[in-house]
C-alpha cells in the first residue's frame, strides 16, 4: 500500500513539475511602468486637462446662467455623484501622471515637460479648492495611504503658486528635448506668460482672504509685464474636426451636432443679455449661439412655457421664456428649469462657432448636422488675453493695483472681440462669416466700436465702484463664454453680474457656494466628511450667507 | 504519464496472474420488477478481486478462485445480494430494486458515486425527465425553480441571451459568483463573454452553458455547499453543477435508438394597452414619445369644431424637422390632412410567434466489456422578435471499454456549433437607449397608440436612413433596426473528457482524467449607417478563443477495518490551465451601405487581449463508515495559483462533514411513521483567487489618443487607474451547514431540510479607493459577506393506487445575504449599475440593496413638493429597496394514470424589489390599460409643500405620471417583485407495450408541454404583465433591474419520442 502511495506521489510530483506554468504574473496586454515615455505621459496629461477644464467649466456655466441648469432647486442640481468623474480625472489621471512625469523628466533633463506638467497641476488643484474647499493634497497621490487627509484651501493655493514659480524656472532652463505641446507648440515665453496669468488668477481669486498679498503679488506681475496680453499668447486647447478614431472634436459640438440634434440648452438670460439688453445685439452673439430656427415657435408641444405667465417672483423686466425677445428664435431655457424634453432637438438654439466649433449664425435657420460649421474644431478658452485685462480691471477697482480700470475694461472687450473673430476666421467656417458680413454690409470694427462705446457710456454713468465693478464683471461674464470656472469664481467673489435671472421655483434653496464632496471621496476615504449642505463657502469666499442667489 | 500507465498495466497483469483459477460458475441475472435481464451487474467472488460484469442478456461466467464461498451481485439502484456458492456451477439471481430513497446514490465531487445516506452535506439531483424535451435551449433556464437554493434568472425572454445562476447567495462583492460547470467529470467554461457593460449591449451575450444540449443530459447533480465542493478547489466555491451527458453514461445494454422531435411556439407576453387616448402631452395631441394626448374622440370632436389640435393632422413624416427627409417622403407631406386613428395592435404585430424545434437522435449499446453512445442534436429556436434565431448542432460520441482486466477507458467527444442571431439589446430607461448603443426594444413597448409602427415606412427611399414619427427623427425606427442592425455570435466548441481507471489491487485504483474544453466565439455587431446611434455605421468583431486543459489523477482506496468500520481514502492532484485570447476590431464610418466588411469602413482600430492562469492542487479525502449509521468525511485541498505573487501562492483549506442515521443506530426508533432519519452537519472551506494580473501596476497606452488640427496623431501613456497589490492573497470562504433528512409515513413523504451560513472573509474585492490616492481601485483582501439560508425539499406521494399516482415535490429556499463589513474606510461599494442608481454593498445592510434617486422627504417622512406641485428629489441617493427575494418556492406535481402523465410546476417568489423601466415608461407615458382613467381630471400628489403645509397644488395627469412619479427620480419605478407563476405544465402519454409491440418501435411517447404559461407579479399594475424574471444588468452580481431588454417568453408545443 505504501509503495503505491510513494509511486503515485512521485508521479504527481513529476507531472506537476513538468507543467509548472505558474509564472504568469506580468500582464501581457500592457506596457510596464519602466517603459513610460515622458512625451506620451505629457500628451495624456494635456488631453486629460482639456477634459478636466470641460468638466469643471460645465457646472460653473450652468450656475452662472451661461447655460441652462436642468434641476428645479439648487440642492438637486449637483449630487455627490455628479463630480465623481471630475475628482477621478483630477487625481487618478492628471495628478498621478504629473507625478510620474516629473520624476522621469527631471532624471532625463526635460524641464519643459516638467514645467507644463506643473502649470497644469497648479491649475487643477486650485480649481479643486475653488469647487470643493478643503481637498486632499499633501497626502494625496500615495499608493500607501488610502485615506489621504484634506489640506486647507489656503495652503493648496500657496502650493499652486509655488508650483507655478518652479514651472517658470523650468521654462528658463535648457532642455534635452521639447514635448508635443497642444497649447503653444513649445514656445517657452508663452508658457511663462500662462504661468504668470494663472498666478494672477489665483491672487485675484483669493483677494478677499488676503488682500495685501494679492495686491503686492498682482502689482509685481504687472511690473514684470509677462502676462498673456495678445491673442497669440492665449492659453486655449484646440480641437480638430476628426470625427472618429480618435474623436477629437470639441465635446460641446460632439454632444449637439448630430442628425437628431439635442444636447445642451442655452440660457435664456445669457442670450437675452447679449442680444437684447443693450438695445442692439452684441457682435459676438452670432458666434456664440446658433439658432436652428429663426422664429419663435407657437407650438406649445415644442415649448410649453409660451402659454405660461412668468412666475410671480420674477421682476418686471426679467426675460422669461422667449420673454422680451423680438421674434428671433433664441430658444433656450430659464434658470433651473427641470422640464422634460419635448421634440425640439432640431429647434433649440445650439452652441455656435465660438468656442465649440459649430456653425456661425448667418440667419440660415437650418438644423444642426453631424458635419457642420467648423466641424467641432473648437477651443477651450482657458486663459485668454481679454481675461487678463478683465482681471486687472477688477484688481484696479477693488485692490487699487496699478492700471486704469476704464482703459483695462475697454482693452479687455476689444481683445475679447478680436479673439472671437480671429478664431472664427481661422476655421473653415470663416468664409461663411465674411460672406454674411459682405452680404449684410456689416463692418466689424463699427460693430465693436458701437458696443465698446455703449459699455463705456454705462461705465461713465456709474456712480460708485460697486456699479463699475458690476459693469466690468458683466462684460467679463459675457467674454467668458465657454469658461464657467472663472464665471463661477467671480460670481461668488463679487456677487456680479448683479440681477441675474431668478430660478423658476420661488424657493430654490441657497446658492451653491461649494459643491458636495464627490461620492468617490466621501464614501471611500475614512478621513472624508461630507458637507451638510452646499452653503459652505471656500476659503477665499468671505462673503456673507445669502450673498448670491 | 505514460510510465505510470505502463506501470499500472504491468501491476494489473501481475496482480491478476497471481490468482490460480479453479471453478467456472455461470448464470443469468434478472430484475424482480419485470423479469428483464440485467446487463452490467457486478459479480464478485467475495473476499477476492475476481469478478465480471453481466452481458447484455444478463448472463455471466466467472472463474471462481479456490476458497471463495460466496458471490456478491451488485448493481446501482438494486439491493446487493450475496449468494452461497455451495456445490453449484449455475447460479441464477433475481435482483430487487432498492426502493428506499435514502440509500439512493448520487454523483458527488470528482465523479465519485456515493450513497446519499453517507453524505454529510446537501446534494440535489435532477434527472433527465425534468430536463429533456423542454422548449428551452438553455439548460440554465430548464433548471429554473427545480432545485432549492439555486437561484436562476434570465437576462430576458429574448432567445440566446444570458442566464444568471447563483447558489446559496453571493460569495463575493465584485468577483464572479457563478457556479462551476463540470461536464462528464471535467470543467466546462460557462462564462458569459459579455459584449460590454449593460449600457454597451451586454444583454445580448449568451452564457456558454448554452452549448449544452439539455436533451443530451442524463442527470444533473448540484453540489451546493463547500463541504461538498472542496475537491474542486476555488472553482467550486460558488457551488458545482455536475452534468453527466448520455455520452458519458454509457450502459452495457443492447443497441437502442431514440429519436425525439419536438416543436414549440414561442411568443412574447405583452402589456395590455389602452386604446382611448392618443399620443401627445398635457392633453395636447402631438408626435411625442408619450401618450398623454387627448382621447381619440375628443381629438376628432375638436377637429370637427376647428379647434387647435397640435401638430396633427399632418402625417408624422410631413412635420419632420429634417428637410431632406421631408423631401424623400414628399407623398406623405402632400397627404394632408392625415386621418388620426388608434392602431391597437401596433406593438403586438412587431413581435412574432417563433418556432422552436428540437431534434435529437441517440444511439447506444454495448456488450460485456464495451459500450458506446452516439448523439446528434439539432436545436432551432426562433425568438419572438424577428431576426432573433438560435441554432445549435451538437455531435457527441462516448465510449467505455475494458481494455484488459482492471483497466477501463472512458472517453467522450463533443462538438457543438451554436449560432445566435439577435438584434442589438441594450438598457433603456424609457426614452431611447443609454450610452449611444442601440437596442431594438428601447422604444417599442411604449409606441403611442396612434403610431402605425407596422404601416409606416421605416427607411428613406433616398439613402436608406431610418425614419420615424418624432419630428427631430431622434428615435431609431425599430423595424429599421431589425433590418439593418444585428449582433450575432457563432461559437464552435470542442469538448472532450477521457479517463483511464486502473485497478491496482483489491480496493485500490487509480484514475487519470484529462479534459479539454476549447471554443472560439465570434461576436459581431453590425450597424449600418443611417441610424440614430452609430450615425455613420459601425462594425465590431471580436474573436475569442478560450481553452481549458484539466488534468486529474486520483488514487482511491477503501478497506473494511473490521465488521464495524470501513475506511476509504482518496488522494488526488489536479492541474488546470485556463487561457482566454481575444482579438477585436472596431470599425466606424461605413462606405457602401449594407456591406459589413472591415475594409468597407474608413476607421479601424484593433486590439488584443490575453489572460492566462494556472492552478495546481493536491487533495485528499478520507471517509469512514461506522456500522452504516455514522459516516464521516474529511477532505482537504492545497492549491497553488499563478495569480498572486510567489510568497502568497499557496493556500490550504479543509472540510469535514458527518452523517448520522438515528433510525439505524437505535433499534426501535424506526417505525412506519418514521421510516428513516438522517442528521448531517458539515463545515467547509474554499479559496478564491483573484483575476490574473492584479498584483502589478501597468501603464495604459493609446496609439491614437488625439488628432490635432494639423493632422498629427498623438500617442499617450498613463498610469493605469488600477493599483496592483503585490500583497494580495487568496481569500478564504467558510460555510457551516446542518441538515435533516427524513422519510415518513411508509416512505410516502420525504423531507430534506438544510440550514447554512456562509461567510467570506478577506474577500478579494476589486475595491474602489479614493481617487485622491492616484488610483480608483485595487484588489484587496477586505470585507465580509454573510449568507444565511434555509433550503427545504419535500417530496411526497400522497396517492398511489393501482394505475394512479400523484407525486409532488415542494421546494423552498431563502437566502439572506448581508454585507457585514467592507473594511475600515469604505461606506459603500457599487456592485452593479450606475453610481447613482444601482446595487450597493453597504455594511450592515442586505447585499445588493438598490440605491437611487429618491423623493425629498421632510423630518416626518412626508414627500415634499416644489412650487409647481411636483415632487422634489433628495439631493443624495437613498436606499430604495432590497432586491433579494424573501423566499422562493416551487411546487411540482405529477399525476400518472397508466401511460398518461400530467405534470404541473408552480412557483412563488416572495418579495425582492425590482426597478422597472418597462413599468416606468409605460405608466409614465400613459400606455397601458392601468392608465385608462379620466385624464381631464387634476391630481394632487400626496405630501407637503416646502413650508410644511399639506400639498394642495393641482397638477395634470401627465405631470403626475411623467413629470413626477415615473420619470423624475428612481423611487417611483421601484416595485415589489412577488410573483406567482405556472412555470411548466405537460401532458404525456406512453403508448402501451401491447400496442407498441405491433409497431417497429420499442417505445413510443407523445407529450404536450408549456413553459412560463402564466404569471402575475402581484404588486405591480396588472396590465403591464411585467415579468420579474429579468436581469437588465446582464449576467453578473447585479440584481433587481429591468431595463426594457425584452418581455417574457411563453412557449407551447409537443414532443414525439420513438425508441427503436
Amino acid at each position: 500500500m505504501l509503495k503505491y502511495i510513494k509511486v503515485f506521489s512521485l508521479t504527481i510530483g513529476l507531472v506537476l513539475f513538468n507543467s509548472c506554468k505558474l509564472d504568469l504574473l506580468d500582464n501581457p496586454n500592457a506596457v510596464t511602468l519602466n517603459n513610460a515615455s515622458p512625451g506620451f505621459l505629457l500628451n495624456r496629461i494635456q488631453l486629460d486637462f482639456a477634459t478636466f477644464f470641460n468638466q469643471a467649466s460645465d457646472p460653473g456655466m450652468r450656475l452662472t446662467r451661461m447655460l441652462n441648469q436642468g434641476q428645479a432647486i439648487y440642492a438637486n442640481a449637483y449630487t455627490p455623484q455628479s463630480f465623481d468623474g471630475l475628482w477621478t480625472n483630477a487625481y487618478a489621471n492628471i495628478l498621478t501622471d504629473v507625478k510620474a512625469l516629473i520624476e522621469v523628466a527631471e532624471r532625463s533633463n526635460l524641464p519643459v515637460h516638467a514645467g507644463i506638467a506643473r502649470v497644469i497641476r497648479a491649475y487643477v488643484v486650485a480649481t479643486m479648492v475653488d469647487y470643493f474647499g478643503e481637498v486632499p493634497f499633501s497626502e494625496a497621490i500615495d499608493p500607501n495611504n488610502f485615506n489621504p487627509k484634506t489640506d486647507s484651501g489656503e495652503s493648496i493655493y500657496q502650493a499652486a503658486i509655488a508650483d507655478l514659480d518652479r514651472a517658470i524656472a523650468n521654462f528658463g532652463a535648457s532642455a534635452a528635448a521639447l514635448p508635443t505641446d497642444y497649447f503653444y507648440r513649445g514656445n517657452r515665453d508663452n508658457w511663462i506668460r500662462a504661468a504668470n496669468t494663472i498666478k494672477l488668477k489665483l491672487l485675484l481669486t483669493s483677494r478677499l482672504a488676503n488682500p495685501a498679498a494679492s495686491t503686492a503679488g498682482i502689482n509685481a506681475l504687472i511690473a514684470g509685464n509677462r502676462l498673456i496680453s495678445t491673442g497669440a499668447q492665449n492659453m486655449a486647447f484646440r480641437y480638430s474636426s476628426n470625427l472618429a478614431n480618435p474623436d477629437s472634436r470639441h465635446p460641446r459640438y460632439a454632444g449637439q451636432y448630430s442628425p437628431t440634434g439635442g444636447g445642451d440648452y442655452q440660457s435664456n438670460f445669457y442670450m437675452w443679455t447679449l442680444v437684447e439688453s443693450k438695445g442692439f445685439p452684441d457682435p459676438r452673439a452670432r458666434f456664440y449661439f446658433y439658432r436652428q430656427v429663426t422664429r419663435n415657435t407657437t407650438d406649445v408641444n415644442e415649448l410649453r412655457c409660451i402659454t405660461n405667465q412668468p412666475p410671480p417672483h420674477y421682476p418686471a423686466d426679467m426675460p422669461y421664456c422667449f420673454g422680451t425677445f423680438a421674434n428671433l428664435g433664441y430658444w433656450g431655457r430659464d434658470h433651473l428649469s427641470n422640464e422634460g424634453i419635448p421634440p425640439d432637438g432640431l429647434r433649440r438654439t445650439a452652441w455656435g462657432l465660438y468656442p465649440a466649433g459649430g456653425r456661425f449664425d448667418d440667419d440660415r435657420g437650418q438644423p444642426v448636422a453631424l458635419i457642420a460649421g467648423a466641424q467641432g474644431a473648437g477651443i477651450h478658452p482657458i486663459m485668454m488675453s481679454s481675461f487678463t485685462d478683465f482681471m486687472l480691471a477688477e484688481a484696479a477697482l477693488t485692490l487699487r493695483t496699478t492700471g486704469n480700470p476704464r482703459a483695462l475694461l475697454e482693452s479687455a472687450i476689444r481683445k475679447s472681440m478680436a479673439d472671437v473673430r480671429s478664431y472664427a476666421l481661422s476655421t473653415i467656417e470663416g468664409s461663411v462669416v465674411t460672406a454674411f458680413e459682405t452680404a449684410r454690409g456689416i463692418n466689424w470694427d463699427n460693430e465693436v466700436n458701437r458696443y465698446v462705446n455703449r459699455v463705456l457710456a454705462l461705465y461713465d454713468a456709474a456712480t460708485n465702484d460697486d456699479q463699475r465693478l458690476d459693469i466690468v464683471a458683466r462684460e467679463y461674464w459675457i467674454a467668458l463664454h465657454g469658461n464657467g470656472i472663472e464665471a463661477y469664481n467671480m460670481y461668488r467673489r463679487t456677487g456680479k453680474p448683479s440681477n441675474m435671472q431668478p430660478a423658476l421655483e420661488a424657493n430654490p434653496g441657497p446658492f451653491i457656494r461649494s459643491f458636495f464632496y464627490p461620492a468617490v471621496f466621501a464614501n471611500r476615504n475614512a478621513n472624508a466628511k461630507q458637507k451638510a449642505n452646499v452653503e459652505r463657502p471656500v476659503f477665499w469666499d468671505k462673503n456673507p450667507a445669502g450673498f448670491v442667489r | 504519464m505514460k510510465r505510470l500507465l505502463l506501470l499500472s498495466a504491468l501491476w494489473a497483469l501481475i496482480v491478476c496472474s497471481m490468482y490460480a483459477q479453479d471453478r467456472v460458475i455461470s448464470g443469468k441475472i434478472i430484475s424482480s420488477e419485470d423479469n428483464s435481464p440485467l446487463p452490467g451487474v457486478n459479480v464478485l467472488a467475495k473476499g477476492t478481486t475476481t469478478g465480471v460484469v453481466s452481458d447484455s442478456e444478463g448472463k455471466y461466467k466467472l472463474n471462481v478462485p479456490e476458497g471463495a464461498t460466496k458471490l456478491v451481485f451488485s448493481f446501482v439502484g438494486f439491493l446487493t445480494q450475496e449468494v452461497e456458492i455451495g456445490g453449484r456451477t449455475t447460479i441464477d439471481v433475481v435482483l430487487t430494486p432498492d426502493t428506499k430513497q435514502l440509500s439512493e446514490v448520487v454523483v458527488t465531487a470528482q465523479g465519485i458515486v456515493r450513497e446519499k445516506r453517507a453524505l454529510g452535506y446537501a446534494v440535489a439531483t435532477v434527472n433527465q425527465n425534468a430536463i429533456a424535451d423542454r422548449p428551452l435551449a438553455d439548460v440554465g433556464r430548464v433548471l429554473q425553480g427545480k432545485i432549492a437554493g439555486v437561484n436562476i434568472t434570465q437576462t430576458s425572454g429574448v432567445s440566446g441571451t444570458g442566464t444568471n445562476i447563483t447558489i446559496r447567495g453571493y460569495s463575493s462583492i465584485t468577483g464572479s459568483v457563478q457556479p462551476l460547470f463540470v461536464v462528464d467529470g471535467v470543467p466546462f467554461n460557462s462564462a458569459t463573454n459579455s459584449r460590454g457593460s449593460f449600457v454597451e449591449g451586454g444583454q445580448a451575450a449568451p452564457s456558454r452553458f448554452l452549448d449544452i444540449d439539455p436533451n443530451n443530459i442524463e442527470n444533473v447533480s448540484v453540489l451546493k455547499g463547500l463541504a461538498a465542493a472542496v475537491l474542486y478547489g476555488d472553482q467550486g466555491r460558488n457551488g458545482v453543477i455536475l452534468i453527466t451527458t448520455k455520452n458519458a453514461s454509457t450502459k452495457n445494454k443492447p443497441a437502442e435508438i431514440t429519436l425525439t422531435q419536438s416543436v414549440f411556439g414561442n411568443t412574447a407576453v405583452l402589456p395590455v394597452y389602452q386604446n382611448t387616448y392618443i399620443g401627445g402631452f398635457q392633453q395636447n395631441a402631438g408626435y411625442f414619445f408619450s401618450n398623454w394626448g387627448p382621447s381619440l374622440n375628443e381629438y376628432l370632436r375638436r377637429q370637427e369644431l376647428g379647434l387647435a389640435i397640435g401638430a396633427f393632422p399632418s402625417h408624422p413624416y410631413a412635420v419632420l424637422q429634417d428637410a431632406g427627409l421631408r423631401a424623400a417622403f414628399a407623398d406623405y407631406v402632400a397627404n394632408n390632412p392625415y386621418p388620426i386613428d388608434v392602431f391597437p395592435n401596433n406593438v403586438r404585430d412587431f413581435f412574432r410567434t417563433g418556432v422552436v424545434s428540437n431534434t435529437s437522435l441517440n444511439l447506444n449499446g454495448g456488450n460485456g466489456t464495451t459500450s458506446y453512445n452516439v448523439s446528434v442534436g439539432y436545436n432551432r429556436e426562433q425568438g419572438y422578435i424577428p431576426n432573433n434565431d438560435l441554432a445549435r448542432l451538437s455531435l457527441g460520441l462516448g465510449a467505455r471499454t475494458q481494455v484488459i482486466k482492471g483497466v477501463t477507458i472512458n472517453t467522450s467527444f463533443n462538438f457543438i456549433n451554436t449560432d445566435v442571431k439577435t438584434p442589438p439589446l441594450n438598457a433603456g430607461l424609457g426614452n431611447n437607449t443609454l450610452n449611444g448603443f442601440p437596442s431594438v426594444l428601447a422604444n417599442v413597448m411604449y409606441t403611442p397608440r396612434n403610431i402605425d409602427l407596422m404601416g409606416l415606412p421605416f427607411e428613406s427611399p433616398v439613402d436608406n436612413r431610418s425614419v420615424y414619427f418624432r419630428s427631430p427623427n431622434d428615435i431609431p425606427n425599430p423595424r429599421w433596426i431589425l433590418k439593418y442592425y444585428s449582433t450575432p455570435s457563432i461559437t464552435n466548441r470542442f469538448f472532450t473528457s477521457n479517463s483511464v481507471i486502473v485497478d491496482l489491487a483489491e480496493n485500490l485504483s487509480v484514475t487519470y482524467r484529462v479534459g479539454l474544453d476549447t471554443y472560439n466565439e465570434r461576436q459581431e455587431a453590425k450597424f449600418n449607417k443611417g441610424g440614430v446611434d452609430f450615425v455613420n455605421g459601425a462594425y465590431f468583431t471580436r474573436d475569442i478563443v478560450n481553452t481549458i486543459w484539466n488534468h486529474d489523477i486520483i488514487m482511491s482506496y477503501s478497506k473494511p477495518l473490521n465488521e464495524k468500520l470501513t475506511l476509504a481514502g482518496k488522494l488526488g492532484a489536479n492541474m488546470r490551465n485556463d487561457r482566454y485570447d481575444e482579438q477585436s476590431v472596431r470599425s466606424v464610418n461605413q462606405l457602401a451601405f449594407g456591406l459589413m466588411r472591415h475594409n468597407n469602413f474608413i476607421d479601424n482600430a484593433a486590439s488584443s487581449f490575453t489572460q492566462e492562469q494556472t492552478r495546481i492542487g493536491i487533495y485528499g479525502e478520507v471517509t469512514a463508515d461506522y456500522k452504516n449509521f455514522l459516516y464521516a468525511n474529511f477532505a482537504a485541498r492545497n492549491d497553488w495559483t499563478s495569480t498572486v505573487e510567489i510568497e502568497n501562492r499557496r493556500i490550504f483549506y479543509p472540510s469535514g462533514s458527518v452523517s448520522f442515521i438515528p433510525t439505524t443506530a437505535f433499534e426501535g426508533l424506526q417505525s412506519s411513521m418514521l421510516n428513516e432519519l438522517k442528521i448531517r452537519a458539515g463545515v467547509g472551506t474554499s479559496a478564491g483567487f483573484p483575476t490574473p494580473y492584479s498584483t502589478r501596476n501597468i501603464l495604459n497606452q493609446n496609439s491614437r489618443a488625439f488628432l490635432d488640427a494639423a493632422g498629427n496623431v498623438s500617442q499617450t501613456h498613463t498610469v493605469d487607474n488600477f493599483l496592483g497589490n503585490p500583497n494580495l492573497k487568496p481569500e478564504l470562504i467558510t460555510e457551516y451547514e446542518l441538515g435533516v433528512e427524513s422519510k415518513l409515513f411508509n416512505n410516502k413523504i420525504g423531507v430534506d431540510l438544510t440550514w447554512y451560513r456562509r461567510e467570506t472573509t478577506n474577500l478579494i474585492t476589486n475595491t474602489p479607493i479614493d481617487p485622491a490616492t492616484g488610483y480608483t481601485n485595487t484588489a484587496i483582501n477586505i470585507g465580509k459577506i454573510r449568507n444565511t439560508g434555509v433550503e427545504l425539499a419535500v417530496n411526497a406521494t400522497p396517492i398511489r393506487k393501482d394505475d394512479f399516482s400523484w407525486e409532488t415535490v415542494f421546494n423552498f429556499s431563502r437566502n439572506v445575504p448581508i454585507t457585514v463589513e467592507l473594511g475600515g474606510q469604505l461606506t459603500e461599494v457599487v456592485v452593479a449599475g450606475f453610481t447613482n442608481l444601482g446595487n450597493f454593498a453597504v455594511p450592515g445592510r442586505p447585499f445588493n440593496i438598490i440605491k437611487g434617486n429618491a423623493f425629498l422627504r421632510d423630518e416626518r417622512g412626508n414627500r415634499v413638493v416644489g412650487g409647481n406641485g411636483l415632487y422634489l428629489s433628495d439631493p443624495t441617493i437613498r436606499e430604495l429597496g432590497n432586491p433579494n427575494p424573501a423566499f422562493n418556492t416551487s411546487w411540482i406535481n405529477t399525476l400518472n394514470y397508466k401511460g398518461l402523465s400530467f405534470n404541473l410546476m408552480l412557483e412563488y417568489r416572495h418579495g425582492g424589489a425590482l426597478y422597472s423601466s418597462t413599468a416606468g415608461a409605460l405608466l409614465g407615458r400613459g400606455l397601458t390599460k392601468d392608465t385608462e382613467f379620466d385624464r381631464s381630471l387634476t391630481f394632487i400628489l400626496p405630501g407637503v409643500k416646502q413650508d410644511g403645509s399639506p400639498n394642495d397644488i393641482q397638477i395634470t395627469a401627465a405631470d403626475y405620471h411623467f413629470n413626477s412619479i415615473y420619470f423624475f427620480g428612481d423611487e417611483g419605478r421601484i416595485f415589489d417583485g412577488s410573483t406567482i407563476r405556472i412555470r411548466e405544465a405537460s401532458l404525456s402519454y406512453n403508448l402501451p407495450k401491447n400496442l407498441v409491440s405491433k409497431t417497429p418501435f420499442k417505445g413510443v411517447s407523445v407529450s404536450l408541454q408549456g413553459n412560463n404559461i402564466w404569471y402575475r407579479a402581484i404588486n405591480i399594475p396588472k396590465y403591464l404583465r411585467l415579468d420579474t424574471d429579468n436581469l437588465g444588468l446582464g449576467v453578473g452580481n447585479g440584481l433587481g433591474f429591468e431595463f426594457l431588454t425584452g418581455p417574457a417568453s411563453r412557449r407551447f408545443g409537443g414532443t414525439l419520442r420513438l425508441n427503436f
